[in-house]
């Protein structure tokens, strides 16, 4: 289903092509650069290539059953499992205690999940690879889109007016920030994105297994940095490292889980698939003005180095679409027919 | 409005959010208030985190103010806690109520601001308001019973005589005192307070339970600094700062009016107190105020000082009209002396009732009315010595029969010679023996000036027979 | 028992230049700390004052607390040194609540109770130059009484008259939601300074003015076209800045990442900072320094 929502007037700038090609910018230099838009690609017509095309590889799995006849089906599955392969991270079972209480202090309530293996992105989500949902019609394509917020569906545009993340120009991220994580996104656009994927958001639970690697094991071992217990900010992006905004998430191999999971502290936000609640060390719940969405890991302005751990657990509007969160994608282990077989 | 009640103006002070704005500010206040009057209020109010914290933590602490405004009129605050700061962030939203009124109601409540308080507390007008009126009208506050007369105060243990007289006397002489207390700030003011000639009362802003603040010029603060955070902001400043429990005893001058106001401080005679210092004094210089707190001295001391001494106090009275106040105190001194007098003479032996004579006699001779004062105490030494030396008392009394007064009645005055004269007769004889010229002349001196007094006569006889017998020895 | 009075060297205060004897803490007018008119004695050369101003419950206290502390953290190749403990209290207090995911307590309108920062800093793009700056924290309350009726707390005029530099802090938020009461504050604000700041009458004010449009995470729109926002949303203001000011400029900032609300258990919300993302902060500092 299409939603015409918006009209693309200006169809020369969809066509515009960047006089220079994709490289990185420093924090200053994404402050005072002139807009780069990063340029259109075409995608095939035959629509597993296309989903392939589109980064859609676990799509492509899920819809595969219903293109049998189709010869080209099992090169393109094929290639589809092995760029989730390279994409994707397990996360083995474990459990997260999840602090029930603004203060978090010791002895304080706490809710205890078990984690069944998952599949993690190793990066977040990138500009680039939002654009290709945004160019497929994502915004417009109302079954990405829970009822609630299609009323809403139309405020959520960039700078120009234009259905995107919110500091996009003309629908198109800047070449430049291509492999950085796509920022200005609710956490309906996040789920959109997610589902168009063929995958979803992690739940925090998961999102705080992937990172502390809290293992089922006698040794009851958990991390406060996916790389240990020590902060180090040289091993991710937070206010301490001095980078001053996003870094393409490639970076800080470092600082990465045992599972080579990239930036689960530190660059951007990530919006989880949970509903945000809390309370006060009193009991007493603490709301936002809209319902919330728990994210996590830190940012890249993130003061605190207590605020970018992996228990810590903070919420953002669910419409907010700020500067600094992100996300990142996850499968059920189920899902994953060449893990399963 | 009734005599009973007054009417003054009043003003909010406290952190609300309103459409004009929100925080600390005068959120509302009655028509009469002066832009003048609302800049003093808003920079003596208290804001955050500004009333001192209390041990009891049952007990809301609160919190007392008193300052003159530029207009004249006097401002008495009362503050409270009013529920968590509409920010939210962090401590209690300090609620403030001001009361504003013209120094001749502060005379009709007895020169006390914790009168304006009790009266704010009884009406209910201290009670926090979170969504006042922009504009309030004028408070209407009952007068205190008993005349501002009825205390019911105790002098706080925690604050040695030494101290209270050391804080007395700065303030008396316009110097800033700080008190640093854990508990007991009102009570303390207010005793404080009632040390202070009324006329001079007006002049002493104080801040009760509130913390230091530079803006608040108080001249009295009694305050709690647990941490020491006021007593180093006051270092090197022309400010006293006292902890009576940590800091050396202070010396002070030993004046009149300190040794007149512990006393009743440490009597505990707060009512007594605020009756004398309630008078409505004029302006007293310290000079006056010496000679004031000398004469409450004076007359409290009477029944300590020797009948002689009280005699004597009444006798020096000055006859010439002095002001107004000072010539009541002394009317009042006399008036309490003759009482301890007259309670005291008919006790009295004749060895001690003799050193009365003079000065009750020159008092009699003074004036009418000493004349009506002296002279039942000249008559009941005159008993005295008749009941224990007849002689004596017949040589005493020739005194009333010389140069009498107009007011000196010969009616009233015959009596009492009678009765000396009689008792003298009847012992003339039995003590010629042993004061035979003494006797001879005391005769002699009747019969000038009663001749025919039969009691003279008998006398005379008894005498005259007494010699003969002395001459011619059976 | 402390008594004493003042002693025959005295220094006069650094703000409203009334003498102190050596050995007071604070100024017995203002409210100053001494300690920072005896540095500024010992540093021997004029300490540049910049003032944060704005309404209550704007944000200052946040503001500042967290600047200095950037500061302190040489953000931005800063390099800040703070002459005095009196000097980090305010950044102290500011950081340990922020941290705690409170805010800061309010600031008392008592001038005794601010926070009083002395700072010298550098910044090698400005080489060798050092500028001693005094930032004091001031109450919003006594701000706005002062500029309602002049000489309410004189420690605020003697401060302004003395501004090298100010940021004034505007609540976007509440300005974006259509509220006119952040622009009305701040027209009354600059006009205020339009008075205080001796000149010839027909000169435009050469003092640098930082309008920065704080909670700017309630309301994004602010860091798109600070400038355009407030020509927009505050046009009062911004009106009599290009009248009357010869140097001011818009900036945005926030220093929350998120907020989330509490009760009292009452009826008063309580707002928490969930997390902490100072954004548009040192910008207005470091244009005023430019400025200076």
């Amino acid at each position: 289903m299409v939603l015409g929502l918006f009209s693309r007037t200006k169809q020369a700038d969809r066509t515009a092509r960047p006089k220079k090609g994709a490289e990185e910018l420093s924090p200053k230099e994404q402050k005072v650069a002139t807009f780069q838009p990063i340029p259109y690609e075409s995608f095939d017509v035959h629509p597993l290539k296309r989903m392939f095309q589109q980064g859609r590889h676990a799509m492509v799995l899920q819809e595969a059953p219903n293109h049998a006849d189709d010869p080209e089906v099992l090169q393109i599955v094929d290639s589809a499992k092995q760029e989730l392969e390279q994409r994707m991270a397990l996360v083995p079972s474990g459990s997260a205690e999840i602090p029930q209480t603004l203060g978090a202090a010791a002895g304080a309530a706490e809710e205890q999940v078990a984690i069944e293996p998952f599949l993690l992105d190793v990066h977040c989500v990138t500009n680039a690879r939002f654009q290709k949902f945004v160019d497929a019609g994502g915004y417009d394509a109302l079954e990405y889109w829970p009822e609630e917020i299609w009323p809403h569906l139309i405020e959520l545009k960039d700078l120009t007016a234009q259905p995107g993340p919110r500091f996009w120009r003309q629908g198109r991220c800047d070449q430049r920030l291509a492999d950085h994580p796509v920022v200005g996104i609710s956490w309906y656009e996040a789920q959109a994105f997610a589902l168009w994927a063929g995958m979803r958001l992690p739940t925090e639970a998961e999102w705080q297994m992937a990172a502390s690697w809290h293992l089922n094991s006698s040794t009851d071992i958990m991390r406060r940095y996916p790389w240990g217990d020590a902060m180090d900010r040289n091993k991710c992006n937070i206010w301490a490292s001095r980078v001053a905004g996003t870094v393409p998430v490639n970076k800080y191999p470092n600082g990465a889980a045992p599972n080579h999971v990239l930036q689960l502290v530190g660059n951007v936000w990530e919006w989880t698939d949970t509903e945000f609640t809390i309370t006060d060390d009193e009991g007493r719940p603490i709301v936002g003005e809209m319902p919330m969405h728990v994210v996590r890991g830190g940012a890249f302005d993130t003061y605190f180095e207590m605020q970018a751990t992996s228990q810590f657990r903070t919420g953002q509007l669910a419409l907010a679409r700020t500067h600094n969160t992100s996300l990142r994608c996850t499968m059920d282990l189920k899902n994953a027919t060449w893990i399963n077989g | 409005m009734s005599d009973a009640t007054i009417t003054c103006d009043q003003a909010i002070f406290t952190s609300l959010r309103g459409v004009m704005g929100e925080g600390y500010r005068i959120v509302a206040a009655s028509r009469g208030l002066k832009t003048d009057e609302k800049q003093e209020i808003t920079r003596n109010s208290p804001s955050h985190e500004s009333l001192c914290g209390n041990d009891d933590a049952a007990v809301q602490p609160w919190a007392a103010a008193f300052y003159p405004l530029p207009t004249k009129r006097l401002c008495v605050a009362y503050s409270c806690l009013a529920g968590t700061e509409h920010t939210g962030r962090g401590g209690q939203r300090v609620y403030t109520h001001n009361v504003i009124f013209s120094a001749g109601d502060f005379a009709r409540f007895s020169y006390n601001p914790f009168e304006v308080v009790r009266a704010m507390l009884q009406s209910g007008a201290a009670a926090p308001q979170l969504k006042p009126a922009a504009v309030l009208s004028e408070l209407v506050l009952n007068l205190p019973d008993g005349g501002g007369e009825a205390l019911c105060l105790t002098t706080p243990k925690t604050l040695a005589a030494e101290f209270r007289r050391f804080v007395l006397q700065r303030i008396l002489h316009g110097e800033p005192v700080i008190l640093d207390m854990d508990a007991a700030w009102m009570e303390t003011a207010e005793i404080v307070l009632l040390g202070i000639p009324s006329s001079d009362r007006c002049k002493v802003s104080f801040s009760a339970g509130l913390r230091f603040a530079t803006a608040r010029r108080h001249r009295l603060q009694l305050l709690h600094d647990p941490k020491g955070i006021a007593r180093a902001r006051t270092a090197a400043q022309p400010v006293a700062f006292l902890d009576p429990t940590k800091d050396p005893v202070p010396s002070t001058p030993d004046t009149s009016w300190n040794r007149f106001v512990e006393r009743h401080w440490a009597r505990g005679d707060f009512s007594g107190l605020a009756r004398r210092t309630n008078r409505p004094f004029p302006p007293l210089s310290p000079q006056d105020r010496e000679r004031v707190a000398g004469l409450f001295n004076t007359i409290d001391s009477l029944a300590a000082l020797s009948s002689y001494e009280v005699l004597c106090i009444v006798a020096d009275a000055p006859r010439t009209k002095l002001d107004d106040y000072e010539d009541q105190l002394r009317g009042e001194l006399v008036v309490e002396a003759r009482k301890v007098l007259s309670q005291r003479v008919t006790r009295m032996r004749w060895s001690e009732a003799e050193l009365f004579w003079r000065p009750a006699q020159e008092l009699w001779r003074r004036s009418p009315a000493d004349g009506e004062f002296a002279w039942p105490l000249l008559e009941a030494v005159l008993r005295i010595a008749c009941f224990e030396d007849p002689v004596a008392a017949a040589e005493t009394a020739l005194d009333l029969t010389r140069d009498l007064p107009a007011w000196g009645r010969k009616e009233r005055i015959e009596p009492i010679l009678t009765e000396v004269l009689h008792r003298f007769a009847e012992r003339a004889s039995g003590v010629m023996q042993l004061h035979a010229d003494r006797i001879a002349k005391l005769c002699d001196a009747w019969q000038r000036v009663r001749p025919d007094h039969p009691d003279v006569r008998r006398a005379v006889e008894s005498c005259a027979a007494c010699a003969a017998s002395r001459t011619h020895p059976s | 028992m402390t008594t004493a009075t003042l002693a025959k060297t005295s220094l006069p205060c650094l703000i409203c230049e009334t003498k102190n004897a050596h050995e007071a803490v604070v100024c017995t007018s203002c409210g100053a700390p001494m300690a920072l008119i005896q540095e500024a004695v010992i540093q021997d050369r004029d300490p540049c004052i910049v003032t944060v101003l704005g309404d209550s419950n704007v944000g200052k206290t946040v503001f500042l607390g967290m600047l200095l502390d950037m500061l302190s953290k040489r953000a931005e190749d800063y390099e800040a040194v703070p002459k005095g403990a009196y000097s980090v209290n305010l950044q102290h207090n500011v950081i340990t609540h922020l941290s705690a995911r409170q805010f800061p307590p309010k600031t008392a309108m008592e001038v005794d109770d601010w926070h009083w920062a002395y700072y010298q800093v550098s910044h090698r793009k400005y080489g060798s130059r050092i500028y001693d700056l005094v930032m004091p924290d001031m109450a919003g309350e006594a701000i706005a009484a002062e500029v309602a009726n002049p000489k309410t707390f004189q420690v605020i005029r003697s401060l302004l008259e003395k501004s090298a530099g100010a940021i004034l802090l505007v609540d976007g938020a509440m300005a974006a939601a259509g509220s006119p009461q952040p622009d009305f504050f701040a027209l009354k604000l600059m006009s205020y300074l339009d008075g205080v700041v001796i000149r010839r009458k027909s000169e435009r004010i050469k003092t640098p003015v930082a309008i920065v449009l704080s909670k700017g995470d309630h309301c994004p729109e602010c860091f798109d076209d600070p400038r355009t926002f407030a020509q927009t949303n505050l046009n009062r203001l911004w009106n009599i800045c290009e009248t009357r000011f010869a140097n001011f400029e818009v900036f945005a900032a926030s220093v929350v990442g998120s907020l989330g609300y509490g009760t009292d258990g009452q009826e008063t919300v309580i707002p928490y900072p969930l997390h902490v993302a100072p954004r548009g902060i040192l910008e207005p500092y470091e244009w005023v320094l430019s400025k200076l």
